[in-house]
């Protein structure tokens, strides 16, 4: 009895000190993070003006959005980029990190280089791409012109604008995906390859029977902020082409900053915030469910049934 | 022992997070309460009330914010009464600022604008109408050229005091003309067919007669300029439809899209600058911002009155335009200390000009013995002749949205995709002027 008022004690006063130490996060956490997410909801409802609150006008901002020519254009070139990065990102992210993963010289050395790009500033990449993708005078169509190819106009033409910004992306985050698989990689439990090398499993064999679904979860992470990071792209687009040439790479957090803060339509800008957190929602939802142990799911409800019954 | 440390350690955090806090709705008191610091200028100065504090905002960069500093420190040391602060980040950033900070006195006393902004602001009643307090200033319009004046009204009113004025003219390598067996005088073209044999002269093998670069802003202002050549117009006269979906603004349109595809200008180019001061193209359109960097450069140049080609005369232009956001209980004292910056600001924009390579909009300045003892005056002259037939953009609310600073311009993206070969002309036009509507509505 005594015994365990003591342990009490001492337990609550452990957890009053958690408390204490947390709340400085988390009232930062809910101002800056949680309130304007709501907050968000609230303004895309809004017709505000500058300096005031504004005032109620239902959907009206959803309804222009959906008359919003440019709205459209927004949606396709951002899932455009997607296309372009994403698949490369992560199955060349894969590649990479089984390359790296070999016992070879000078990996060290590759991992590194591989990954540095990750950490340099957005302006950064941008502003050293703008200038290796110049159409006239850059540098990758200088040694292009050395393969028989006419000079290509990057970030000068609608038609290569996207390509060219998903060039810089994919140099700048693959690295990234890189050093997530190769961790994942050496998890791999090394019994199970040998035990398959025995039984004749040849290299193919073990990286598809072996290899890929043992870091599964690694993909699903992969695979999960790949794609949100994509849809939210928008460091690279305003350093290089802010949106153009003729809207071609004008995605949704490019237009949305436009909106809100050149032309300071802020209950307009939330309802395109609202689209895009909905769009990342379902394309979240989406992957969950791809990913989900669909076996495991179905066991278990037989079983519940097979109790039932 | 742990604990005590971390104890410590949170202790430091919500100290910190109460500091935080606390400084931001305190800042506006620290200058009264802190009576015993007199080390501190200005807080020295506000306690004994000798001097009025204005502050002075602008969205300048680079060389530009430098040299408006040194004039407002300038201001400062010429005499004691009046403290100006100056604050400056780029454009987008000090609009959103401003907009955050509006209707409070934390706000600026004094704003740098562009005239396309007057009238956004001036709906939004954030800038105030200057007409009653121009006198006080010491500045009169038949200072300026009624083009410019006019230039900065909305409805009549007068919300800015263009402190400069920026025309476009033509940059011109005068190595490379001399190569072609030209001179200066052979820029100066009055129709398409000499423009066009002056570029016929200019293009050789791997070298070009003229920029034209993929800044859609720049080239929407060449277009700006041809359109009203033309005889066209951009809006209705009302300002309520747009009005250059038409056979001038086709023929303007058109007349910039055969530089490309007559190949004197090259295609989709990145940086017109850095082409004309690399010697790739002879020639490049820019405003007088561009003389300081020419100058260093060290290249042999002149400038050129921008082509005229149809017509009428005309150029498109705009300034840096002074104007005084509104707030409520503004001092007296404030008020008039700001009157008088602004006019000392304008009387001495001269200094302005020097550096910055931006023409003097008030002409007494302009033709006073200082301006004219510059060593950039002679690469002036192109803008200043032309300062009759300067074309202002519209001053109506949606000039930000269709203007050429907002990136999602549908005119200045249509006038690109005719440049760059991917869209029919009218058709291109009719969809911007579409788009336009709708902003206007």
């Amino acid at each position: 009895m005594t015994k365990n008022s003591i342990w009490n004690k001492r337990r609550r006063r452990e957890i009053r000190f958690l408390i204490l130490s947390l709340t400085p996060f988390f009232t930062m956490l809910f101002i800056f993070k949680i309130l304007p997410i709501f907050a968000n909801f609230y303004y895309s409802l809004r017709d505000i003006e500058v300096q005031t609150s504004g005032i109620f006008v239902g959907l009206k901002n959803y309804r222009m959005l959906v008359n919003d020519p440019l709205f459209y254009k927004v949606l396709k070139n951002t899932f455009t980029y997607l296309l372009y990065v994403g698949p490369v990102n992560i199955v060349f992210g894969f590649l990479l990190a089984l390359l790296l993963n070999q016992k070879l010289k000078g990996t060290t050395f590759s991992r590194a280089v591989i990954f540095v790009p990750y950490i340099f500033m957005t302006t950064l990449v941008g502003i050293a791409f703008r200038w290796i993708l110049d159409g006239n005078s850059g540098l990758l169509n200088h040694y292009l012109s050395y393969l028989g190819i006419e000079p290509v106009y990057w970030l000068t033409k609608s038609s290569t604008a996207m390509l060219g910004i998903a060039i810089a992306s994919i140099w700048w985050t693959i690295g990234y995906n890189t050093v997530i698989y190769l961790a994942a990689l050496q998890g791999v439990p090394r019994e199970y390859l040998e035990a398959a090398s025995i039984d004749g499993a040849n290299k193919v064999k073990r990286l598809f029977k072996i290899i890929i679904p043992c870091v599964k979860n690694t993909t699903f992470f992969v695979v999960l902020t790949t794609v949100i990071y994509s849809i939210q792209v928008f460091g690279q687009v305003y350093v290089m082409t802010s949106g153009g040439p003729n809207y071609s790479t004008l995605t949704f957090v490019q237009y949305l900053y436009i909106k809100a803060f050149r032309e300071f339509k802020l209950g307009y800008a939330a309802a395109i915030g609202v689209v895009l957190f909905l769009i990342i929602l379902a394309m979240s939802i989406a992957i969950f469910w791809l990913f989900g142990d669909h076996d495991e799911f179905k066991a278990k409800r037989m079983k519940r049934r097979e109790k039932f019954e | 022992m742990k604990r005590a440390v971390a104890l410590f350690l949170v202790i430091l955090m919500g100290g910190i997070l109460i500091v935080g806090c606390g400084d931001s709705g305190n800042q506006t008191s620290v200058g009264t309460a802190s009576t015993d610091d007199t080390t501190d200028a200005v807080t020295e100065n506000v306690t004994t009330g000798d001097v009025t504090t204005v502050t002075f905002w602008a969205g300048l960069t680079g060389d530009d914010q430098q040299v408006m500093a040194t004039l407002v420190e300038k201001f400062n040391e010429e005499q004691d009464e009046i403290q100006v602060e100056f604050y400056s980040v780029t454009w987008s950033e000090i609009f959103t600022k401003f907009s955050a900070a509006s209707n409070t006195s934390s706000g600026p006393d004094v704003m740098l604008m562009h005239p396309t902004d007057l009238s956004t602001y001036s709906d939004k009643e954030m800038i105030s109408s200057l007409d009653n307090l121009i006198g006080d200033m010491g500045i009169s319009a038949s200072d300026y050229s009624t083009a410019i004046w006019e230039g900065n009204q909305v409805n009549g009113s007068q919300y800015g005091i263009p402190i400069d004025y920026h025309p476009m003219a033509m940059f011109i390598n005068l190595d490379m003309f001399e190569t072609a067996g030209l001179t200066a005088e052979d820029a100066k073209v009055s129709s398409v067919e000499e423009f066009n044999e002056l570029c016929e002269a200019l293009t050789s093998d791997g070298q070009y007669a003229i920029g034209l670069g993929s800044n859609y802003a720049h080239t929407y202002r060449y277009w700006y300029g041809f359109l009203h050549q033309a005889g066209g117009s951009f809006l209705t006269e009302d300002m309520s439809e747009a009005a250059f979906n038409t056979e001038e603004g086709v023929k303007a349109l058109d007349f910039m899209a055969s530089w490309v595809t007559n190949g004197y200008a090259p295609e989709a180019q990145a940086d017109i600058d850095a082409d004309w001061l690399g010697g790739n193209t002879a020639m490049v359109i820019e405003g007088p911002w561009f003389i300081p960097t020419a100058m260093n450069s060290g290249m042999n140049f002149a400038t050129v009155e921008f082509p005229q080609v149809f017509e009428r005369d005309a150029v498109w232009g705009s300034s840096h335009t002074i104007t005084g956001p509104v707030y409520d209980d503004r001092d007296e004292e404030v008020v008039s200390a700001t009157n008088t910056f602004i006019g000392w600001l304008v009387e001495n924009s001269f200094e302005w000009s020097a550096s910055s390579g931006q023409i003097p909009a008030n002409i007494t300045v302009q033709t006073s013995e200082e301006y004219k003892n510059l060593e950039l005056y002679e690469y002036a002259a192109a803008f200043i002749n032309v300062a009759e037939y300067v074309v202002y953009e519209p001053l109506c609310p949606g000039t930000s949205e269709f203007g050429a600073d907002n990136e999602l311009s549908p005119v200045a993206n249509a006038v690109y995709s005719v440049i760059s070969g991917e869209s029919n002309t009218s058709d291109a036009l009719d969809t911007a002027a579409q788009s336009v509507n709708l902003i206007l509505e």
